[in-house]
């Protein structure tokens, strides 16, 4: 027998009705689950890339469920499919193990899924379920309660299965949110506005009434809506979820949610904005996660199962002579210098820095527009200069790390990078 | 667009590291920014930045400046142009100077400090000294702190103070009444003199709606309040300059004066004229909001802006000089780490018991 690596993330077909899948499980994932139609295997599936090595697939066939075990050959042909031919036999799965695997594993599965972090479960006392992206260009709620909102309001609904017995805090922006949700039992609802409104901390802190550094967040889980999904498909299929949820956004015409299959190569993504062929690489950056919080990454990368966004910027515009002094109609600002920022108008956004890097002239940008309310150049000097014991005083463990001070830095100063620097070395040396 | 584009792209390949232009490359650099701007794109988050850079922030002031500046072309004829001129070449020559030799970038508070100290000098100053005074108000007042950022004073009111202590007699007299003979290069001794001299030695006050106007005799800049006030309004607006300082600082000028008026103190003017008179708006417009050299916390802003308002009033009264608002705001300069200082401990005080 032997085996065969598989490209990361690549989507494969599945044929015949009697097969053994040829590959290697992650050993990070326990089992991998692949959805059955009633004459067989399902067109699509998603193996983890890389390191799949002898392990048991589990089934759905829609009656009953099977553990199948993975042995035979596999090939990749020229469209990038992969097909599995084999005589082997599955095995059926009892009913009772199922439940049991369902009961036991449901929040080990979505934990190694990335899905949920680990924490000691029993401490978790409230669910803070966050409906809406409130970083710049991303289909806010609206979208996904229109395409998703019967699986989001039943994963609500029979998240205690999972995690019961927990304090729901719904997290929305949109009143019409609200009313759709409205019939939910034992949820409170929490309103937020513009970003970072929605970050974890600062909910929380909201929440609960208590200052950011004296928080204790493992008494609280933190779900967004495209977990929410991912969970309902769990919950309903009783396999680990195949597909997850992706919001893109960014410099495309409107932005979209995506069912996609875990672990999707980001160039098959980001390929469905762009016509077939179109060379979008050259021109565009993608950064995985928001524009304030994601990471740079190539087009040849796969998406974690812990990525739900994706935002497609702008790699470089062509200059403007004199860009400085123009009056600025379409140009993003938290100065009021640009018309733009006076007027309620779509504004243009790219990766550029727009400027070059200065000494700090203190304007007091960064520090109007800290969602924390702590001095964010004040910190930034103390970190750069290892003045560890004043930056704790001056509530460095506040900062929720939202990148705002970077954003609105006049002198194009990495002041939020400098800041969680510095809050790592506090950690470390343990100030 | 192309063709400049493909201009610097061309030129850059002769600044790179052990070619032989390699010591020009701040120039270089600053060259093609001020035309293009930079092409840098951001490779940590956050991925999207603010549009707003120092040169946009830097040139607002420049604009806030114009009618003040345009004012004074028109009062004090085409003289006025030569004079920013000088002081924006000389003090370019030593801001280049220093960047090329500590291979730093080349700052764009350049632009105002270029523009700022002219406004604040009299119609008649003879050309060599705005060349010495804005040399020595880049070199010493901010180059030898560091550069932009970095200076504890404002750069323009060092330079303005150096010639006002070293060349008394030509600070200090030779004042033109405006508006006479736009296009005369050499301006004529029209003497006359400034509202505040006037009150000083006979106790006579201008006319109020002539400082609003600014029918006075005064430095290139400083006497039409109601240009200065327009290009205050455009700088708070735009948030480049914080208007607590400007607010802070009349309401000290306006509170003292009002008190010490009532206690009976013959040699303090009336609040309004106070404000109206001198370099007061100018100052409280342009130099006491220079982000770098006032504090940075809002209530400071409160307290810098009122002691400042404060000692000028206090200067103009009981010493020698008829004129305060320079020595306030450099005093008061002096003391805004202080206060920034006391304002962070007072805030972040360890909770007691």
């Amino acid at each position: 027998m032997k085996t065969q690596k598989l490209q990361g993330g690549v989507n494969f077909q599945l044929k015949g009705s009697d097969f053994t899948i040829y590959g290697e499980v992650d050993k990070d994932i326990p089992k991998i689950g692949l959805s059955l139609n009633d004459h067989g295997l399902s067109p699509q599936g998603i193996l983890k890339k890389d390191e799949v090595t002898c392990g048991e697939v589990l089934f759905n066939t829609g009656t009953k469920t099977i553990l199948a075990p993975i042995s035979g050959s596999l090939n990749i042909d020229e469209n990038n499919y992969l097909t599995i031919t084999s005589n082997g036999k599955p095995q059926e799965v009892s009913t009772e193990s199922i439940d049991l695997l369902r009961k036991e594993d449901a929040y080990l599965v979505l934990h190694k899924l990335g899905l949920l972090d680990s924490r000691a479960l029993d401490n978790v006392k409230r669910l803070y379920l966050n409906l809406t992206h409130t970083e710049p260009f991303f289909a806010d709620e609206s979208l996904f309660v229109k395409e998703f909102g019967d699986k989001i309001k039943k994963a609500i609904s029979n998240i205690d299965t999972l995690l019961p017995n927990r304090e729901k805090v719904l997290i929305y922006k949109h009143e019409e949110t609200r009313d759709f949700l409205n019939d939910l039992d034992g949820v409170t609802f929490f309103k937020v506005a513009k970003y970072p409104h929605d970050n974890y901390q600062l909910v929380a802190s909201k929440h609960e009434d208590l200052p950011i550094s004296d928080l204790d967040l493992s008494t609280s889980f933190y779900i967004n809506a495209e977990t929410l999904c991912v969970i309902y498909d769990y919950l309903q299929n009783s396999i680990p979820p195949v597909y997850t949820y992706v919001s893109v956004g960014g410099n495309i015409e409107e932005p979209k949610l995506l069912k996609v299959p875990m672990f999707s190569n980001i160039r098959s993504i980001v390929g469905k904005f762009f016509k077939a062929g179109e060379s979008w690489e050259d021109d565009y950056n993608v950064v995985v996660g928001g524009p304030f919080s994601g990471r740079l990454m190539e087009g040849s990368a796969d998406l974690k199962t812990s990525d739900h966004a994706v935002t497609i910027l702008y790699k470089n515009k062509p200059r403007l002579l004199w860009s400085y002094m123009w009056p600025g109609l379409i140009k993003d600002s938290y100065s009021k210098t640009f018309v733009s920022a006076l007027l309620p108008v779509k504004k243009y956004n790219d990766t550029q820095v727009h400027g070059e890097k200065r000494a700090c002239i203190f304007c007091g940008y960064c520090e109007d527009i800290c969602p924390a309310g702590i001095i964010p150049h004040v910190l930034y000097k103390n970190s750069d200069i290892d003045e560890l014991e004043a930056a704790k005083q001056y509530k460095i463990m506040d900062c929720v790390e939202c990148g705002l001070c970077t954003y609105a830095c006049t002198s194009k100063i990495s002041v939020s990078e400098k800041i969680k620097k510095g809050k790592e070395n506090i950690i470390k040396e343990n100030i | 667009m192309k063709l400049l584009e493909d201009l610097f792209g061309f030129v850059n390949k002769e600044f790179e590291k052990n070619k032989k232009l390699q010591f020009f490359t701040p120039l270089k650099d600053a060259t093609e920014a001020f035309f293009m701007g930079v092409k840098e794109s951001a490779h940590i988050s956050p991925f999207i930045r603010d549009h707003i850079d120092l040169k946009r922030y830097m040139i607002f002031v420049v604009f806030a400046l114009a009618p003040a500046a345009l004012a004074g072309i028109y009062f004090y004829g085409l003289r006025v142009l030569l004079v920013i001129a000088v002081s924006y070449i000389f003090g370019g020559i030593v801001e280049v100077l220093f960047a090329l030799i500590r291979k730093h970038e080349i700052n764009e508070g350049f632009l105002v400090t270029g523009l700022l100290f002219p406004l604040t000098l009299p119609p008649n100053i003879p050309l060599w000294m705005v060349a010495v005074g804005i040399m020595f108000g880049v070199a010493i007042g901010k180059e030898l702190f560091g550069g932009t950022g970095h200076n504890i004073f404002n750069p323009a009111l060092v330079a303005r103070c150096f010639l006002y202590l070293s060349y008394p007699a030509a600070m200090t007299s030779g004042w033109v009444a405006p508006g006479h003979n736009v296009l005369n290069l050499s301006v004529d001794s029209m003497t006359g003199a400034t509202p505040l001299a006037i009150f000083k030695q006979t106790g006579e006050i201008t006319d109020l709606w002539a400082l609003f106007w600014g029918w006075v005799p005064g430095s290139i800049g400083e006497t039409s309040a109601i240009l200065l006030i327009i290009g205050g309004i455009f700088l708070f607006v735009t948030r480049v300059a914080n208007y607590r300082t400007t607010v802070g600082m009349v309401a000290g000028a306006m509170f003292i004066s009002s008190l010490l008026k009532l206690l009976g103190y013959k040699e303090i003017a009336p609040p309004l004229f106070t404000v109206l008179s001198g370099g007061f708006l100018l100052a409280a417009v342009f130099m006491a909001t220079d982000p770098v050299s006032s504090p940075t916390f809002k209530i400071s802003k409160w307290i810098y802006g009122f002691f400042t308002g404060v000692i000028v009033v206090l200067i103009r009264a009981f010493s020698g000089y008829p004129e305060g608002a320079m020595f306030a705001v450099l005093i008061m300069n002096m003391f805004a780490p202080l206060i920034d200082h006391i304002v962070l401990t007072l805030k972040y005080r360890p909770v007691r018991g």
